[in-house]
Protein backbone atom coordinates (compact mmCIF):
# COMPACT_ATOMS: atom_id res chain seq x y z
CA UNK A 1 0.00 0.00 0.00
CA UNK A 2 1.27 3.23 -0.62
CA UNK A 3 2.55 5.68 2.71
CA UNK A 4 1.14 9.05 1.99
CA UNK A 5 2.27 10.42 5.08
CA UNK A 6 5.61 9.82 6.53
CA UNK A 7 7.28 11.48 9.40
CA UNK A 8 11.20 11.52 9.99
CA UNK A 9 12.97 12.15 12.74
CA UNK A 10 10.16 15.48 13.76
CA UNK A 11 11.36 17.59 17.04
CA UNK A 12 9.59 20.66 18.31
CA UNK A 13 11.11 22.64 20.98
CA UNK A 14 8.89 24.90 23.08
CA UNK A 15 10.61 28.50 24.87
CA UNK A 16 8.69 28.01 28.13
CA UNK A 17 8.91 31.59 30.37
CA UNK A 18 9.39 31.35 34.05
CA UNK A 19 8.33 33.83 36.64
CA UNK A 20 9.27 33.52 40.27
CA UNK A 21 6.65 33.49 42.79
CA UNK A 22 5.22 36.73 44.22
CA UNK A 23 5.59 40.58 43.22
CA UNK A 24 9.61 40.65 43.12
CA UNK A 25 9.39 37.44 41.16
CA UNK A 26 6.57 39.31 38.39
CA UNK A 27 9.60 41.85 38.78
CA UNK A 28 12.67 39.75 37.98
CA UNK A 29 10.65 38.09 34.72
CA UNK A 30 10.02 41.61 33.42
CA UNK A 31 13.72 42.26 33.31
CA UNK A 32 15.33 39.16 33.19
CA UNK A 33 13.39 36.70 31.83
CA UNK A 34 14.32 33.29 32.25
CA UNK A 35 13.38 30.18 29.31
CA UNK A 36 13.58 27.34 29.65
CA UNK A 37 13.20 24.54 26.91
CA UNK A 38 10.33 22.31 26.59
CA UNK A 39 10.42 19.32 23.92
CA UNK A 40 6.77 18.80 22.79
CA UNK A 41 8.03 16.38 19.92
CA UNK A 42 11.14 14.64 20.46
CA UNK A 43 12.80 13.19 17.40
CA UNK A 44 9.70 11.07 16.17
CA UNK A 45 9.19 8.74 12.93
CA UNK A 46 6.45 7.05 11.44
CA UNK A 47 4.31 6.17 8.43
CA UNK A 48 0.76 6.00 7.60
CA UNK A 49 -0.73 4.22 4.64
CA UNK A 50 -3.24 5.02 2.08
CA UNK A 51 -6.74 4.03 3.64
CA UNK A 52 -5.43 3.38 7.26
CA UNK A 53 -7.24 3.95 10.43
CA UNK A 54 -4.09 4.87 12.57
CA UNK A 55 -4.98 6.02 16.47
CA UNK A 56 -1.98 8.33 17.87
CA UNK A 57 -2.77 7.95 21.49
CA UNK A 58 -1.09 9.70 24.59
CA UNK A 59 -1.45 11.23 27.76
CA UNK A 60 -2.43 15.18 27.79
CA UNK A 61 0.60 16.63 26.82
CA UNK A 62 2.12 13.83 25.32
CA UNK A 63 2.75 16.03 21.89
CA UNK A 64 -0.42 14.53 19.71
CA UNK A 65 -1.77 18.10 19.06
CA UNK A 66 1.85 19.35 18.36
CA UNK A 67 2.06 16.27 15.74
CA UNK A 68 -1.18 16.77 14.09
CA UNK A 69 -0.38 20.91 14.09
CA UNK A 70 3.13 20.16 12.14
CA UNK A 71 1.00 17.67 9.64
CA UNK A 72 -1.70 20.37 8.81
CA UNK A 73 1.08 22.57 7.81
CA UNK A 74 0.58 25.36 11.10
CA UNK A 75 3.40 24.25 13.22
CA UNK A 76 7.45 24.26 12.27
CA UNK A 77 8.96 21.88 13.61
CA UNK A 78 12.28 22.67 15.16
CA UNK A 79 14.12 19.82 12.87
CA UNK A 80 13.43 16.68 11.11
CA UNK A 81 11.41 16.26 8.01
CA UNK A 82 7.39 15.36 7.21
CA UNK A 83 5.99 14.49 3.82
CA UNK A 84 1.82 14.43 3.56
CA UNK A 85 0.75 13.63 0.15
CA UNK A 86 4.10 14.94 -1.14
CA UNK A 87 4.08 18.09 0.21
CA UNK A 88 6.27 19.47 3.11
CA UNK A 89 2.91 20.48 5.12
CA UNK A 90 4.65 24.09 6.74
CA UNK A 91 5.88 24.96 3.70
CA UNK A 92 3.14 24.41 1.66
CA UNK A 93 0.44 24.82 3.54
CA UNK A 94 -2.44 25.61 1.49
CA UNK A 95 -2.25 23.62 -1.42
CA UNK A 96 -2.17 20.38 0.92
CA UNK A 97 -5.12 21.83 2.84
CA UNK A 98 -7.38 21.44 -0.56
CA UNK A 99 -6.44 17.74 -0.19
CA UNK A 100 -7.18 17.13 3.99
CA UNK A 101 -9.76 17.73 6.19
CA UNK A 102 -9.06 18.90 9.79
CA UNK A 103 -11.29 18.73 13.21
CA UNK A 104 -9.67 20.16 15.83
CA UNK A 105 -12.55 18.36 18.76
CA UNK A 106 -11.89 21.50 20.96
CA UNK A 107 -11.30 24.33 18.61
CA UNK A 108 -14.87 24.59 16.80
CA UNK A 109 -14.68 26.12 12.61
CA UNK A 110 -18.76 26.53 12.63
CA UNK A 111 -19.96 30.18 13.31
CA UNK A 112 -21.74 29.98 16.32
CA UNK A 113 -24.14 32.29 15.92
CA UNK A 114 -25.38 30.88 12.37
CA UNK A 115 -27.08 27.73 11.22
CA UNK A 116 -24.17 24.88 9.84
CA UNK A 117 -25.55 25.27 6.34
CA UNK A 118 -24.22 28.62 6.12
CA UNK A 119 -20.28 27.66 7.23
CA UNK A 120 -20.81 24.21 5.08
CA UNK A 121 -21.69 27.15 2.04
CA UNK A 122 -19.15 29.14 2.63
CA UNK A 123 -16.74 25.61 3.20
CA UNK A 124 -17.84 25.10 -0.90
CA UNK A 125 -16.50 28.33 -1.45
CA UNK A 126 -13.53 28.39 0.10
CA UNK A 127 -12.10 24.91 -1.47
CA UNK A 128 -13.65 26.22 -4.89
CA UNK A 129 -15.93 23.72 -4.93
CA UNK A 130 -18.22 22.95 -8.55
CA UNK A 131 -21.91 24.26 -6.87
CA UNK A 132 -23.60 20.60 -8.55
CA UNK A 133 -21.05 18.23 -7.15
CA UNK A 134 -21.43 20.51 -3.74
CA UNK A 135 -25.20 19.94 -3.49
CA UNK A 136 -24.59 16.26 -4.45
CA UNK A 137 -22.04 15.26 -1.99
CA UNK A 138 -23.92 17.74 0.75
CA UNK A 139 -27.03 15.59 0.26
CA UNK A 140 -24.49 12.38 0.60
CA UNK A 141 -22.43 13.74 3.73
CA UNK A 142 -26.27 14.98 5.47
CA UNK A 143 -27.75 11.74 5.08
CA UNK A 144 -24.55 9.47 5.86
CA UNK A 145 -24.24 11.90 9.43
CA UNK A 146 -27.65 12.01 10.04
CA UNK A 147 -27.79 16.08 10.23
CA UNK A 148 -31.95 17.02 10.44
CA UNK A 149 -30.72 20.11 12.13
CA UNK A 150 -28.66 22.36 8.86
CA UNK A 151 -30.91 25.29 10.06
CA UNK A 152 -30.94 25.46 13.55
CA UNK A 153 -27.69 27.97 15.15
CA UNK A 154 -24.81 26.38 15.74
CA UNK A 155 -25.04 27.37 19.61
CA UNK A 156 -28.09 25.48 20.09
CA UNK A 157 -27.30 21.88 19.00
CA UNK A 158 -25.83 19.21 21.67
CA UNK A 159 -22.27 18.64 21.81
CA UNK A 160 -22.74 15.49 19.64
CA UNK A 161 -24.67 16.90 17.15
CA UNK A 162 -21.98 20.15 16.83
CA UNK A 163 -19.11 17.44 16.44
CA UNK A 164 -20.94 15.53 13.49
CA UNK A 165 -21.61 19.15 11.94
CA UNK A 166 -18.14 19.55 12.61
CA UNK A 167 -16.59 16.41 10.92
CA UNK A 168 -18.83 16.94 7.78
CA UNK A 169 -17.51 20.36 7.59
CA UNK A 170 -14.30 18.93 7.15
CA UNK A 171 -15.19 16.54 4.61
CA UNK A 172 -17.09 18.47 1.91
CA UNK A 173 -14.26 18.89 -0.43
CA UNK A 174 -13.63 15.07 -0.15
CA UNK A 175 -10.52 15.38 1.46
CA UNK A 176 -8.23 11.93 0.67
CA UNK A 177 -6.72 12.42 4.49
CA UNK A 178 -8.65 13.38 7.43
CA UNK A 179 -7.20 14.48 10.74
CA UNK A 180 -8.93 14.48 13.80
CA UNK A 181 -7.91 15.81 17.19
CA UNK A 182 -9.58 14.32 20.00
CA UNK A 183 -12.77 14.24 18.17
CA UNK A 184 -14.92 12.40 20.83
CA UNK A 185 -13.66 14.39 23.84
CA UNK A 186 -16.18 15.90 25.99
CA UNK A 187 -18.92 13.22 24.03
CA UNK A 188 -20.90 11.35 26.26
CA UNK A 189 -21.01 7.32 25.54
CA UNK A 190 -24.01 7.29 22.81
CA UNK A 191 -22.31 10.34 20.86
CA UNK A 192 -18.89 8.73 21.07
CA UNK A 193 -19.97 5.78 19.49
CA UNK A 194 -21.55 7.55 17.36
CA UNK A 195 -18.65 9.28 16.31
CA UNK A 196 -16.42 6.34 16.11
CA UNK A 197 -19.52 4.63 13.54
CA UNK A 198 -19.42 6.97 11.18
CA UNK A 199 -15.92 7.27 10.95
CA UNK A 200 -15.39 3.88 10.69
CA UNK A 201 -18.20 4.19 7.93
CA UNK A 202 -16.44 6.53 6.23
CA UNK A 203 -13.47 5.13 5.54
CA UNK A 204 -14.81 1.69 4.34
CA UNK A 205 -17.23 3.73 2.18
CA UNK A 206 -14.39 6.17 0.83
CA UNK A 207 -11.04 4.58 1.93
CA UNK A 208 -10.50 7.77 3.24
CA UNK A 209 -7.01 7.84 5.50
CA UNK A 210 -7.69 8.56 8.89
CA UNK A 211 -5.38 10.01 11.54
CA UNK A 212 -7.31 10.58 14.98
CA UNK A 213 -6.00 11.53 18.22
CA UNK A 214 -6.98 10.52 21.18
CA UNK A 215 -6.33 10.02 25.27
CA UNK A 216 -9.32 7.17 25.22
CA UNK A 217 -8.19 3.53 24.62
CA UNK A 218 -12.14 2.74 23.51
CA UNK A 219 -11.32 5.61 20.42
CA UNK A 220 -8.68 3.68 19.16
CA UNK A 221 -10.15 0.13 20.30
CA UNK A 222 -12.87 0.78 18.61
CA UNK A 223 -12.16 2.19 15.41
CA UNK A 224 -8.02 1.66 14.59
CA UNK A 225 -6.30 -0.49 13.10
CA UNK A 226 -3.26 0.63 14.24
CA UNK A 227 -1.68 2.23 17.20
CA UNK A 228 1.06 4.76 17.79
CA UNK A 229 1.42 5.68 21.44
CA UNK A 230 3.48 9.04 22.52
CA UNK A 231 4.71 9.79 25.52
CA UNK A 232 6.90 12.61 26.64
CA UNK A 233 7.51 13.48 22.77
CA UNK A 234 8.53 9.90 22.11
CA UNK A 235 6.87 7.05 20.62
CA UNK A 236 6.91 4.00 23.01
CA UNK A 237 4.68 2.15 21.02
CA UNK A 238 4.04 1.09 17.56
CA UNK A 239 2.22 -1.40 16.15
CA UNK A 240 -1.09 -3.41 15.20
CA UNK A 241 -3.89 -2.90 17.74
CA UNK A 242 -3.88 -6.77 18.31
CA UNK A 243 -0.69 -6.95 19.72
CA UNK A 244 -1.46 -3.83 21.83
CA UNK A 245 -4.72 -5.74 23.34
CA UNK A 246 -2.41 -9.18 23.57
CA UNK A 247 0.41 -7.66 25.30
CA UNK A 248 -0.50 -4.81 27.09
CA UNK A 249 -4.06 -4.41 27.79
CA UNK A 250 -5.47 -7.38 29.25
CA UNK A 251 -6.89 -6.11 32.00
CA UNK A 252 -10.27 -3.77 32.07
CA UNK A 253 -11.89 -1.18 34.94
CA UNK A 254 -15.68 -2.62 36.31
CA UNK A 255 -17.31 0.26 38.52
CA UNK A 256 -20.00 -0.89 40.78
CA UNK A 257 -22.51 0.88 42.01
CA UNK A 258 -24.41 -0.99 44.79
CA UNK A 259 -27.20 -0.26 46.45
CA UNK A 260 -26.14 -2.13 49.77
CA UNK A 261 -22.77 -2.43 51.94
CA UNK A 262 -20.29 -4.89 49.50
CA UNK A 263 -19.29 -7.61 50.98
CA UNK A 264 -15.79 -9.32 50.33
CA UNK A 265 -14.87 -9.78 46.90
CA UNK A 266 -13.67 -13.21 45.62
CA UNK A 267 -12.94 -13.87 41.72
CA UNK A 268 -10.26 -15.38 39.38
CA UNK A 269 -8.21 -12.20 38.28
CA UNK A 270 -10.22 -9.59 39.95
CA UNK A 271 -7.98 -7.01 42.13
CA UNK A 272 -10.20 -4.25 44.23
CA UNK A 273 -8.57 -1.01 43.76
CA UNK A 274 -10.98 1.05 45.60
CA UNK A 275 -13.80 0.13 47.88
CA UNK A 276 -16.16 2.51 49.89
CA UNK A 277 -19.20 2.03 51.66
CA UNK A 278 -21.79 1.85 48.19
CA UNK A 279 -19.00 1.00 45.39
CA UNK A 280 -16.43 -0.82 44.08
CA UNK A 281 -14.07 -0.71 41.87
CA UNK A 282 -12.53 -3.41 40.28
CA UNK A 283 -9.39 -4.31 37.83
CA UNK A 284 -9.63 -7.49 36.13
CA UNK A 285 -7.00 -10.06 34.69
CA UNK A 286 -8.89 -11.02 31.56
CA UNK A 287 -5.92 -13.97 31.16
CA UNK A 288 -7.13 -15.24 34.13
CA UNK A 289 -11.52 -14.17 34.09
CA UNK A 290 -13.87 -13.18 32.00
CA UNK A 291 -15.99 -9.86 32.19
CA UNK A 292 -19.30 -11.99 31.45
CA UNK A 293 -18.29 -14.29 34.80
CA UNK A 294 -17.27 -11.46 36.69
CA UNK A 295 -20.90 -9.81 36.20
CA UNK A 296 -22.42 -13.08 36.69
CA UNK A 297 -20.98 -13.36 39.66
CA UNK A 298 -21.62 -9.90 40.53
CA UNK A 299 -24.98 -9.87 40.07
CA UNK A 300 -25.44 -13.32 42.22
CA UNK A 301 -23.77 -12.33 45.20
CA UNK A 302 -24.55 -8.59 45.41
CA UNK A 303 -27.34 -5.76 45.06
CA UNK A 304 -25.98 -4.23 41.82
CA UNK A 305 -27.41 -1.01 41.00
CA UNK A 306 -25.22 0.11 38.13
CA UNK A 307 -21.94 -1.18 36.14
CA UNK A 308 -19.32 0.32 34.45
CA UNK A 309 -16.81 -1.20 32.65
CA UNK A 310 -13.99 0.35 30.97
CA UNK A 311 -10.22 0.16 29.53
CA UNK A 312 -7.34 1.17 31.95
CA UNK A 313 -6.14 4.64 31.45
CA UNK A 314 -3.20 5.25 28.73
CA UNK A 315 -1.07 6.54 31.53
CA UNK A 316 -1.25 2.83 32.82
CA UNK A 317 -1.34 1.27 29.53
CA UNK A 318 2.46 3.04 29.15
CA UNK A 319 4.10 2.72 32.24
CA UNK A 320 3.19 -1.52 31.33
CA UNK A 321 5.03 -0.99 28.02
CA UNK A 322 7.88 0.45 30.05
CA UNK A 323 8.17 -1.94 31.98
CA UNK A 324 8.39 -4.82 29.62
CA UNK B 1 -6.45 36.56 -7.61
CA UNK B 2 -8.69 34.54 -10.20
CA UNK B 3 -12.50 34.58 -9.88
CA UNK B 4 -12.70 31.87 -7.63
CA UNK B 5 -10.76 33.69 -5.33
CA UNK B 6 -12.55 36.44 -5.61
CA UNK B 7 -16.10 34.36 -4.64
CA UNK B 8 -14.28 33.01 -1.62
CA UNK B 9 -12.85 36.38 0.12
CA UNK B 10 -16.31 38.25 -0.90
CA UNK B 11 -18.15 35.28 1.13
CA UNK B 12 -16.71 35.03 3.78
CA UNK B 13 -17.59 38.89 3.90
CA UNK B 14 -20.87 37.85 3.41
CA UNK B 15 -20.84 35.16 6.33
CA UNK B 16 -19.06 37.68 8.65
CA UNK B 17 -21.98 40.38 7.83
CA UNK B 18 -24.40 38.27 8.58
CA UNK B 19 -22.85 36.97 11.77
CA UNK B 20 -22.91 40.72 12.68
CA UNK B 21 -26.68 40.64 11.94
CA UNK B 22 -27.32 37.55 13.88
CA UNK B 23 -26.54 39.56 17.09
CA UNK B 24 -29.07 41.87 16.84
CA UNK B 25 -29.07 43.08 20.73
CA UNK B 26 -25.57 43.45 20.73
CA UNK B 27 -25.83 45.73 17.93
CA UNK B 28 -28.49 47.85 18.90
CA UNK B 29 -26.61 48.80 21.84
CA UNK B 30 -23.31 49.20 20.49
CA UNK B 31 -25.23 52.11 18.89
CA UNK B 32 -27.51 53.43 21.79
CA UNK B 33 -24.10 54.40 23.10
CA UNK B 34 -23.30 56.51 19.57
CA UNK B 35 -26.79 58.29 19.44
CA UNK B 36 -25.95 59.03 23.24
CA UNK B 37 -22.61 60.17 23.14
CA UNK B 38 -23.66 62.70 19.55
CA UNK B 39 -26.51 64.04 21.97
CA UNK B 40 -24.26 64.98 24.65
CA UNK B 41 -21.93 66.56 21.90
CA UNK B 42 -25.17 67.95 20.28
CA UNK B 43 -25.41 70.15 24.27
CA UNK B 44 -21.59 70.56 24.97
CA UNK B 45 -20.86 72.19 21.14
CA UNK B 46 -24.08 74.29 21.18
CA UNK B 47 -23.32 75.46 24.28
CA UNK B 48 -19.62 76.51 23.12
CA UNK B 49 -21.00 77.91 19.82
CA UNK B 50 -23.49 80.03 22.38
CA UNK B 51 -26.52 78.31 19.71
CA UNK B 52 -25.60 80.42 17.09
CA UNK B 53 -25.76 79.13 13.46
CA UNK B 54 -22.78 81.78 11.66
CA UNK B 55 -20.25 81.34 14.10
CA UNK B 56 -17.19 79.75 12.67
CA UNK B 57 -14.50 78.03 15.04
CA UNK B 58 -11.99 76.43 13.61
CA UNK B 59 -13.29 76.28 10.09
CA UNK B 60 -16.37 74.97 11.74
CA UNK B 61 -19.72 76.00 11.68
CA UNK B 62 -22.14 74.24 14.37
CA UNK B 63 -23.85 72.16 11.91
CA UNK B 64 -20.67 71.18 10.54
CA UNK B 65 -19.27 69.94 13.25
CA UNK B 66 -22.12 67.88 14.52
CA UNK B 67 -22.20 66.39 11.25
CA UNK B 68 -18.43 65.71 11.67
CA UNK B 69 -18.88 63.66 14.58
CA UNK B 70 -21.67 61.69 12.92
CA UNK B 71 -19.22 60.82 10.61
CA UNK B 72 -15.95 60.49 13.12
CA UNK B 73 -17.74 58.51 15.61
CA UNK B 74 -18.98 56.03 13.19
CA UNK B 75 -16.21 55.19 11.36
CA UNK B 76 -14.30 54.52 14.14
CA UNK B 77 -17.13 53.00 16.64
CA UNK B 78 -19.13 51.46 13.73
CA UNK B 79 -15.98 49.45 12.74
CA UNK B 80 -14.90 46.24 14.08
CA UNK B 81 -11.27 46.84 14.12
CA UNK B 82 -11.40 46.29 18.17
CA UNK B 83 -13.39 43.29 18.21
CA UNK B 84 -11.35 41.32 15.37
CA UNK B 85 -7.84 42.35 17.45
CA UNK B 86 -9.57 40.87 20.28
CA UNK B 87 -10.47 38.00 19.12
CA UNK B 88 -7.64 37.27 17.19
CA UNK B 89 -5.74 37.90 19.86
CA UNK B 90 -8.01 35.18 22.25
CA UNK B 91 -7.56 32.76 19.12
CA UNK B 92 -3.80 32.85 19.40
CA UNK B 93 -3.64 32.34 23.17
CA UNK B 94 -5.72 29.52 23.55
CA UNK B 95 -4.97 27.59 20.25
CA UNK B 96 -8.45 28.53 18.32
CA UNK B 97 -6.67 29.89 15.69
CA UNK B 98 -5.83 26.52 14.31
CA UNK B 99 -8.66 26.15 12.53
CA UNK B 100 -8.45 29.34 10.78
CA UNK B 101 -5.34 28.64 9.71
CA UNK B 102 -5.75 24.80 8.09
CA UNK B 103 -7.72 26.17 5.59
CA UNK B 104 -7.01 27.03 2.07
CA UNK B 105 -6.70 30.86 1.89
CA UNK B 106 -4.39 33.18 2.67
CA UNK B 107 -5.11 34.06 6.80
CA UNK B 108 -4.66 38.23 6.20
CA UNK B 109 -7.17 38.35 3.52
CA UNK B 110 -9.02 36.05 5.47
CA UNK B 111 -9.25 38.40 8.17
CA UNK B 112 -9.18 40.97 6.66
CA UNK B 113 -12.32 40.78 4.04
CA UNK B 114 -14.09 39.50 7.21
CA UNK B 115 -13.47 42.69 8.99
CA UNK B 116 -14.57 44.31 5.92
CA UNK B 117 -17.83 42.50 6.08
CA UNK B 118 -18.90 43.75 9.71
CA UNK B 119 -17.22 47.07 9.56
CA UNK B 120 -19.42 48.04 6.77
CA UNK B 121 -22.35 46.51 7.99
CA UNK B 122 -21.85 47.95 11.43
CA UNK B 123 -20.11 51.51 10.50
CA UNK B 124 -23.48 51.87 8.09
CA UNK B 125 -25.90 50.87 11.00
CA UNK B 126 -24.53 53.71 13.25
CA UNK B 127 -24.71 56.27 10.21
CA UNK B 128 -28.24 55.72 9.64
CA UNK B 129 -28.57 55.96 13.54
CA UNK B 130 -26.40 58.96 14.21
CA UNK B 131 -27.28 60.91 11.08
CA UNK B 132 -30.78 60.57 12.13
CA UNK B 133 -30.80 62.44 15.51
CA UNK B 134 -28.34 64.85 14.28
CA UNK B 135 -30.64 65.70 11.24
CA UNK B 136 -33.55 66.21 13.56
CA UNK B 137 -31.60 68.88 15.73
CA UNK B 138 -29.73 70.64 13.18
CA UNK B 139 -30.71 69.35 10.22
CA UNK B 140 -29.04 68.11 6.97
CA UNK B 141 -25.28 68.16 6.31
CA UNK B 142 -23.83 70.58 3.83
CA UNK B 143 -22.72 67.90 0.88
CA UNK B 144 -24.05 67.43 -2.37
CA UNK B 145 -25.22 64.14 -3.16
CA UNK B 146 -22.93 63.49 -6.02
CA UNK B 147 -19.80 64.18 -3.38
CA UNK B 148 -20.89 61.51 -0.84
CA UNK B 149 -19.42 58.72 -3.22
CA UNK B 150 -16.20 60.03 -2.75
CA UNK B 151 -16.43 59.85 0.90
CA UNK B 152 -17.31 56.77 1.06
CA UNK B 153 -14.41 55.49 -1.00
CA UNK B 154 -12.50 57.45 1.96
CA UNK B 155 -14.59 55.72 4.44
CA UNK B 156 -13.66 52.61 3.41
CA UNK B 157 -10.15 53.19 2.98
CA UNK B 158 -10.13 54.51 6.84
CA UNK B 159 -11.90 50.72 8.12
CA UNK B 160 -9.21 49.52 5.53
CA UNK B 161 -6.44 51.53 7.55
CA UNK B 162 -7.99 50.43 11.41
CA UNK B 163 -7.98 46.48 10.18
CA UNK B 164 -4.46 46.92 9.49
CA UNK B 165 -3.24 48.46 12.56
CA UNK B 166 -5.58 46.48 14.63
CA UNK B 167 -4.70 43.23 12.74
CA UNK B 168 -0.87 44.34 13.08
CA UNK B 169 -1.11 44.39 17.15
CA UNK B 170 -3.34 41.35 17.33
CA UNK B 171 -0.24 39.82 15.64
CA UNK B 172 1.84 40.89 18.37
CA UNK B 173 0.20 38.38 20.66
CA UNK B 174 2.43 35.74 19.24
CA UNK B 175 5.55 37.34 20.76
CA UNK B 176 3.34 38.91 24.39
CA UNK B 177 1.29 37.12 26.79
CA UNK B 178 -1.56 40.10 26.55
CA UNK B 179 -2.10 42.71 23.66
CA UNK B 180 -4.42 44.70 25.55
CA UNK B 181 -2.12 47.27 26.22
CA UNK B 182 -1.14 48.37 22.69
CA UNK B 183 -4.78 48.10 21.94
CA UNK B 184 -5.68 50.84 24.90
CA UNK B 185 -3.02 53.14 23.59
CA UNK B 186 -4.25 52.54 19.66
CA UNK B 187 -7.83 53.46 20.91
CA UNK B 188 -6.79 56.61 22.48
CA UNK B 189 -4.75 57.48 19.88
CA UNK B 190 -7.59 57.80 17.40
CA UNK B 191 -9.94 58.94 19.97
CA UNK B 192 -7.44 62.34 20.28
CA UNK B 193 -4.88 62.41 17.69
CA UNK B 194 -7.64 60.26 14.94
CA UNK B 195 -9.82 63.37 15.48
CA UNK B 196 -12.66 60.86 16.67
CA UNK B 197 -13.66 63.18 19.63
CA UNK B 198 -12.24 67.14 18.48
CA UNK B 199 -11.43 68.01 14.59
CA UNK B 200 -7.64 68.23 14.09
CA UNK B 201 -7.86 71.94 13.49
CA UNK B 202 -8.65 72.90 17.17
CA UNK B 203 -5.83 71.45 18.00
CA UNK B 204 -2.74 74.30 18.27
CA UNK B 205 -0.59 73.91 15.08
CA UNK B 206 2.38 72.05 16.95
CA UNK B 207 -0.13 69.29 17.91
CA UNK B 208 -2.01 69.35 14.50
CA UNK B 209 1.34 68.64 12.66
CA UNK B 210 1.75 65.93 14.43
CA UNK B 211 -1.29 64.28 14.39
CA UNK B 212 -1.30 64.68 10.84
CA UNK B 213 1.88 62.78 10.56
CA UNK B 214 0.84 59.90 12.12
CA UNK B 215 -1.40 57.10 10.39
CA UNK B 216 -4.39 58.14 13.34
CA UNK B 217 -5.85 60.83 11.31
CA UNK B 218 -5.99 59.08 8.29
CA UNK B 219 -8.89 56.66 10.10
CA UNK B 220 -11.13 59.09 11.18
CA UNK B 221 -10.10 62.99 11.02
CA UNK B 222 -9.68 62.85 7.04
CA UNK B 223 -12.84 61.24 5.63
CA UNK B 224 -15.18 63.29 8.52
CA UNK B 225 -13.32 66.47 7.83
CA UNK B 226 -13.85 65.91 3.84
CA UNK B 227 -17.77 64.79 4.55
CA UNK B 228 -18.39 68.62 5.51
CA UNK B 229 -15.68 70.58 3.83
CA UNK B 230 -15.89 68.97 0.75
CA UNK B 231 -13.42 69.78 -2.45
CA UNK B 232 -11.31 67.77 -5.26
CA UNK B 233 -8.56 68.55 -4.61
CA UNK B 234 -8.83 67.33 -0.86
CA UNK B 235 -10.37 64.10 -1.43
CA UNK B 236 -7.15 63.66 -4.23
CA UNK B 237 -4.60 64.39 -1.65
CA UNK B 238 -6.55 62.56 1.11
CA UNK B 239 -6.79 59.05 -0.62
CA UNK B 240 -3.20 59.42 -1.87
CA UNK B 241 -2.43 59.44 1.82
CA UNK B 242 -4.87 57.09 2.98
CA UNK B 243 -3.33 54.64 0.04
CA UNK B 244 0.33 54.96 0.92
CA UNK B 245 -0.44 54.43 4.75
CA UNK B 246 -2.29 51.48 4.01
CA UNK B 247 0.84 50.09 1.73
CA UNK B 248 2.89 50.92 4.27
CA UNK B 249 1.10 49.27 7.63
CA UNK B 250 -0.11 46.39 4.96
CA UNK B 251 3.60 45.48 4.49
CA UNK B 252 3.64 45.28 8.40
CA UNK B 253 0.51 43.22 8.90
CA UNK B 254 1.96 40.47 6.13
CA UNK B 255 5.53 40.85 7.78
CA UNK B 256 4.29 40.48 11.19
CA UNK B 257 1.82 37.22 10.38
CA UNK B 258 4.72 35.33 8.34
CA UNK B 259 7.37 35.93 11.12
CA UNK B 260 4.37 35.40 14.09
CA UNK B 261 2.85 31.96 11.95
CA UNK B 262 6.43 30.28 12.61
CA UNK B 263 5.29 31.09 16.36
CA UNK B 264 1.80 29.39 16.30
CA UNK B 265 0.71 27.20 18.90
CA UNK B 266 3.40 28.37 21.43
CA UNK B 267 0.23 28.53 23.98
CA UNK B 268 -1.60 25.02 24.48
CA UNK B 269 0.44 23.38 22.07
Amino acid sequence: METIISVEKLRKVFLTKHKEAGLAGSFKSVFKPRFSEYVAVNDISFDVKRGEILGFLGPNGAGKSTTIKILVGILYPTSGSANVLGYTPWKQRRKLAYRIGTVFGQKPQLWYHLPAIDTFNLMSRIYELDDRQYRKRLKYLVDLFEIDYLDVPVRRLSLGQRMRAEIVASLLHEPEIILLDEPTIGLDIIAKQKIRELISKLNREENVTVFLTSHDMDDVEKLCNRAIIINHGKIVYNDTLERLKRDYVHTKRIEVKLAKAPKTLVFPGAKLIKKDEFSLNIELDQKRGSVSDLIDYLTGNFEVADINISDPPIEEIIVGIYKK
Amino acid sequence: MNVSAYAKYLSIAKVEMSNSFSSVSSALIRNVVIVVVLFIFYNLWSTIYGHSSTLVISGFTLVGILWYLVMSESVVSGSQGHTVSYRLSDDIKSGNIAPALSKPYNFVMYCFWSTIGSAVARTGIALVLGSALIWFLVGPPQISITELPFVFVSVVLALILQFLLYFSISILGFWFEDTIAFKWITDKMIFILGGMLIPLSFFPQWLQTIAEILPYSYMSYAPSYMFVNFTMSSFISTVALQSAWIIALGVIAFGLFELGARRVSINGG
